[in-house]
């Protein structure tokens, strides 16, 4: 068949052009859609906060790396650990690709290990990446008991918390349900600073899940006085920082495979630390322009300057790697989510009279 | 000795340099713009200078430490600046910590004295913004040792003091007013649980996770019952007056000022005070200066609430104390004192400053400029106010029909900025319509506030004391002290009361059988209300329901007591006296007879079906807004109002509209750029969507 011969390159050079000519036309089509839009990045916790810092910082810069050079504002959604925001942006917001939300990466992994209704699915959103990791670390007084991690498996730390389903509660909780430490937690504080605060005057002796980047900032006299240290890390690679000065991670006291997975599980929330998403069923072409224009806003120098100024770590994650990450973490076998659960559960049961509900 | 001269004299140094460095015209000049887009931001009920301050911070990357900070501080500090005057004319707070100037300011609008309410305000929120600044510039050097020594029992003692105002708050209703405490508290327990998580009569909806927003709880229960009263007494607030009386009001109102300087001081520390404290909310400064002046100042018991100016002055300059005072955890401890004050932290540190020791040594000319800067910006901001209030203070005069519709829509949304959701909305209208029936029946509303902003904190810190160390932190000194503070408070009006009334022998001995009247409704209502919050709490964690069923409880008790009281004794012979000085004296005698309804004037029958038109409107405002959005809403509002109330006419009405919904358009959706709510219309034809909040 001499002629089918001949037409299949000419096919082949035909769909290489077509081919082409779509990418163009995505790229025009990208930047026709864009050119004069304004896009709404809704930030989940009120303005002030950190999450409220990167989403401003991002914001200034991502227009320019954007095709069509659309203009972004940054607004503040607060309320249920940032659950609204991801309900808003998962079922209200535009899904044409102008709205963008900032939300706290316990709204991606609570509703896999709580039995809390939120009103989106994390594992349907379009992640376009994350601003940031976090290391989450155990802090102690150098003037408390417990001097090493080995030690808290029989020795009492009183660490302070806020409130279940934050880190500062549910990572201490984790470990001594998992490994058996003996953290005594000491809940109600309203924020991450008060409890900052509190270990400064010494009314709790340690303090769990807060990150070490902004302790490392806020109090840069503590390590290099002495008086208060890093114990472990609770974070799967740990970082690099940390890691030099030999300050182990808690995944390595694990005594069997399940518990460092589950461990593994509930850590897996540092990785994406500031996570930014789309709602379901935004064109696809939109999705790959945004995605590109998140990375390249925040490797911009101009932004890294800033961000160095105003001491915020930029460690970009994209939003490729962060989507198959989710729908691992989504893929979870249910007999280690259902640990999880129970492991972050543990200290209310101990007060819960026991319930026959089935679906408990 | 000779440390401490030294230690003065560097202190005496570097607040003169920082004096000398904000003097300089540039720097000077950034905070009169800060003070400017303040006092602009802060007319506006709800929006504060939460958002102004966020905007603004970019724009300060670029400037040397001095200049950001006087731009921000400046803008920071007079949002509240603006407030009164809304709180005075309408009786509609403009802020969290103005409802108590509604209490004093709002009757001596109507009975004509705006001018001297306004400058009162003016004057003492200037000399309390002084005070407090001064207080913080002296107490520099014991700022941290003071707040280390604050731990979390201190903060529970603080609490409970503060709230223990709730008998001084409650006027001649005790029982009532704790019982509305109690309520207050329970409302500040809905929300997730910070215990254990469990979710508290949150209703399965997200709005109530993290418990009800401030605003338009305060909007519903100061602001709505006012602007219903206007429409139900279809007057304007206070009668025409002539240009030479408000001038001589505006005079009289300094005289005040000066005339009551010591209260001043202490309300002013009071402010500063309790806003210094990290982790207690300071939107009650001014309920507690009100009480502290009710308590303390001659003769007040009988004329507060009525219109009596030391009111306006004790709210005002505590509340103007309290920018400064919530600078001292920001600076000290990198813990911020208000909302402000966090984005002011992000300032810090993009200018290398980090909070702690070293701003109090190496940086403290830094930390003096701050002080500088709050104390300038309400010099140049009540300075502003002051000079342009007889101009407010005319449109007190003006018909309600005009007055109405621009107040209920600024109030709308401000209760929408709270947290930008419908449940704002409805809350605004249930508190509504809650704070109305309260004021009819002469329930008093401020406990219920008090309760509300405190109670989250009395429970936080009661868990973490009590886990923390058992029940030895009752024993601290501190604690102890205020803690016998708080029950001397409560306890001795109760007692002087019971004395009053001729014993308690007396009181047991004149009872009746019972008799039911209509008021009495509402009292039954409250007791179901508090019954079902009860009975739904008593499934959950021990932890999460402790306090719930406690306060619970006590909220029973007394309601109950009240109603016995309302329908079982006897009433006192003396009610027919015409002197109004004698039935007063005998409102303050039979303190748990006081049932009389708030009526005026008018029947009953016209109350009721006006009061039930203003909240007609009110639904009516919120069902078109599903329908077709907040600003078409608004404007379609404005003219209907207009047209079936006064009527107005339409030369009138057409150029009120514009300006009206054109300002909402530009500064919330052009300026802002809030995201709406989804619409009906919006969902059904999205070709219409190019309308602004469709």
């Amino acid at each position: 068949m001499p002629i089918g011969v001949c037409v299949r390159p000419v096919a082949a050079v035909l769909a290489c052009l077509l081919g082409a000519a779509g990418a163009a036309t995505a790229q025009d089509s990208v930047e026709q859609f864009y050119k004069g839009k304004q896009i709404l990045v809704i930030v989940g916790s009120s303005a002030g906060g950190g999450y409220d810092a990167y989403a401003r910082l991002l914001a200034r810069a991502m227009g320019a790396a954007i095709p069509g050079n659309p203009s972004i504002v940054v607004q503040n959604m607060s309320g249920a650990g940032s659950n609204r925001a991801a309900g808003f942006i998962y079922s209200v917001a535009p899904k044409d690709g102008t709205a963008i939300g900032a939300i706290f990466p316990g709204a991606v992994l609570q509703p896999l290990l709580s039995d809390q209704p939120v009103p989106h699915d994390p594992s349907k959103l379009v992640y376009l990446g994350s601003a940031n990791s976090d290391v989450y670390v155990c802090y102690v007084r150098s003037d408390a008991p417990v001097k090493t991690f080995k030690d808290l498996f029989t020795q009492e730390l009183i660490v302070g918390a806020s409130n279940p389903g934050a880190t500062t509660y549910d990572l201490p909780l984790l470990l001594n349900s998992v490994l058996g430490t003996k953290f005594r937690i000491v809940t109600g504080y309203p924020g991450s600073r008060e409890i900052t605060l509190a270990l400064e005057r010494g009314e709790v002796q340690g303090a769990c899940g807060l990150g070490w980047t902004g302790i490392e900032t806020m109090h840069p006299e503590w390590f290099a006085k002495d008086t208060v240290r890093a114990l472990v890390q609770l974070s799967n690679t740990g970082h690099n920082d940390l890691n030099k000065r030999n300050i182990p991670r808690a995944g390595e006291f694990a005594r069997s495979d399940d518990d460092r997975k589950v461990i593994e599980l509930v850590f897996s929330q540092g990785v994406f630390g500031r996570p930014y998403v789309l709602p379901p069923g935004v064109p696809p072409d939109r999705i790959a322009a945004l995605r590109q224009a998140f990375v390249t806003a925040l490797n911009d120098g101009g932004l890294r300057a800033e961000a160095a100024k105003m001491q915020l770590d930029v460690d970009p994650m994209a939003g490729g790697d962060l989507q198959t990450l989710i729908s691992s973490i989504y893929a979870t076998s249910p007999h280690l989510i259902e640990r999880a659960k129970q492991a972050l559960s543990a200290k209310p049961s101990a007060a819960r009279p026991p319930t026959n509900n089935p679906q408990r | 000795m000779e440390g401490i001269g030294a230690e003065a004299a560097f202190m005496a140094a570097a607040a003169g340099k920082a004096f000398v460095t904000l003097m300089e015209p540039h720097r000077l000049m950034y905070l009169m713009l800060g003070c400017m887009m303040g006092l602009i931001l802060g007319i506006v009920p709800g929006i504060g200078g939460l958002a102004g301050t966020a905007m603004l911070l970019p724009f300060t990357f670029a400037m040397d430490p001095y200049s950001a900070f006087a731009l921000l501080l400046g803008l920071g500090a007079t949002t509240a600046t603006g407030d009164p005057i809304p709180a005075i004319l309408f009786g509609v707070p403009g802020g969290a910590a103005s409802a108590a100037t509604v209490l004093d300011g709002f009757p001596m609008a109507k009975r004509g004295e705006a001018g001297r309410a306004l400058s009162a305000a003016y004057m003492s929120s200037l000399m309390g913004g002084i005070f407090g600044a001064a207080l913080l510039a002296v107490s520099i050097p014991i700022l941290r040792p003071v707040m280390l020594y604050l731990g979390s029992p201190e903060l529970l003692a603080f609490s409970v003091l503060g709230i223990s105002m709730v008998a001084v708050l409650s006027g001649s209703a005790p029982l009532r007013g704790v019982g509305a405490g109690c309520l207050g508290i329970m409302i500040a327990m809905i929300g997730s649980d910070p215990q254990t998580g469990t979710l508290r009569w949150t209703m399965d909806s997200l709005y109530l996770w993290d418990g009800l927003p401030l605003t338009p709880v305060l909007l519903g229960l100061f602001a709505l019952p006012e602007l219903c009263d206007l429409l139900i007494a279809r007057t304007a607030i206070s009668a025409k007056i002539d240009k030479e009386s408000i001038y001589k009001g505006q005079w009289q109102g300094v005289k005040d000022c000066f005339e009551n300087w010591w209260l001043i001081m202490r309300c002013s520390w009071i402010g500063g005070g309790i806003g210094s404290i990290p982790g207690i909310s300071a939107s009650v400064v001014d309920w507690l200066a009100y009480g502290h002046a009710l308590k303390t100042e001659k003769g007040a018991h009988l004329t507060f609430g009525k219109g009596d100016v030391r009111g306006v002055i004790a709210s005002e300059s505590s509340n103007n104390a309290k920018e400064g005072g919530a600078l001292v955890p920001t600076i000290a401890f990198g813990v911020p004192g208000s909302a402000t004050m966090a984005i002011l932290l992000g300032a810090f540190l993009i200018h290398g400053l980090v909070p702690g020791p070293d701003m109090l040594h190496k940086n403290l000319d830094i930390t003096y400029a701050m002080v500088w800067s709050v104390a300038l910006a309400n010099i140049l901001g009540a300075g502003a106010c002051y000079a342009f209030s007889p101009q407010f203070a005319r449109l007190a005069t003006l018909r309600y029909t005009l007055i109405l519709p621009a107040v209920l829509s600024i109030v709308y949304i401000g209760a929408f900025e709270a947290s930008r959701s419908w449940g704002d909305l409805i809350t605004l209208l249930l508190f509504g319509v809650f704070g109305w029936v309260m004021k009819q029946h002469k329930w008093p509303r401020p406990p219920l506030v008090l309760g509300l902003v405190l109670g989250d904190s009395i429970e936080r810190y009661m868990f973490i004391s009590i886990e923390r160390y058992g029940f030895s932190w009752l024993w601290r000194p501190v604690v102890a002290v205020l803690l016998a503070m708080a029950i001397i408070g409560l306890v001795r009006p109760l007692l002087a009361d019971v004395r009053r009334q001729g014993g308690v022998m007396k009181l047991l001995s004149s009872f009746q059988a019972p008799r039911f009247q209509p008021q009495q409704l509402f009292t039954m209502f409250f007791i179901c209300l508090i019954g079902a919050l009860v009975t739904a709490a008593t499934a959950w964690h021990f932890s999460a329901k402790l306090v719930p069923l406690v306060v619970g409880s006590v909220a029973l008790l007394v309601a109950g007591l009240s109603l016995f009281n309302e329908m079982c004794r006897k009433p006192t012979a003396a009610a027919g006296t015409s002197l109004v000085d004698e039935v007063q004296h005998q409102v303050e005698q039979n303190i748990h007879m006081d049932i009389t309804s708030d009526t005026g004037h008018l029947p009953i029958r016209t109350v009721v079906t006006r009061a039930a038109r203003f909240f007609g409107y009110l639904v009516a405002f919120m069902a078109s807004m599903a329908v077709i959005g907040l600003i078409p809403t608004a404007a379609i509002f404005v003219v209907v109002f207009m047209r079936l109330e006064g009527p107005e006419r339409w030369k009138l009405v057409i150029p009120y509209v514009t300006i009206l919904v054109g300002s909402i358009y530009l500064v919330f959706h052009w300026l802002m750029s809030v995201p709406w709510p989804p619409t009906l219309l919006g969902q059904l034809v999205p070709a219409l969507k190019f309308i602004p909040s469709l």
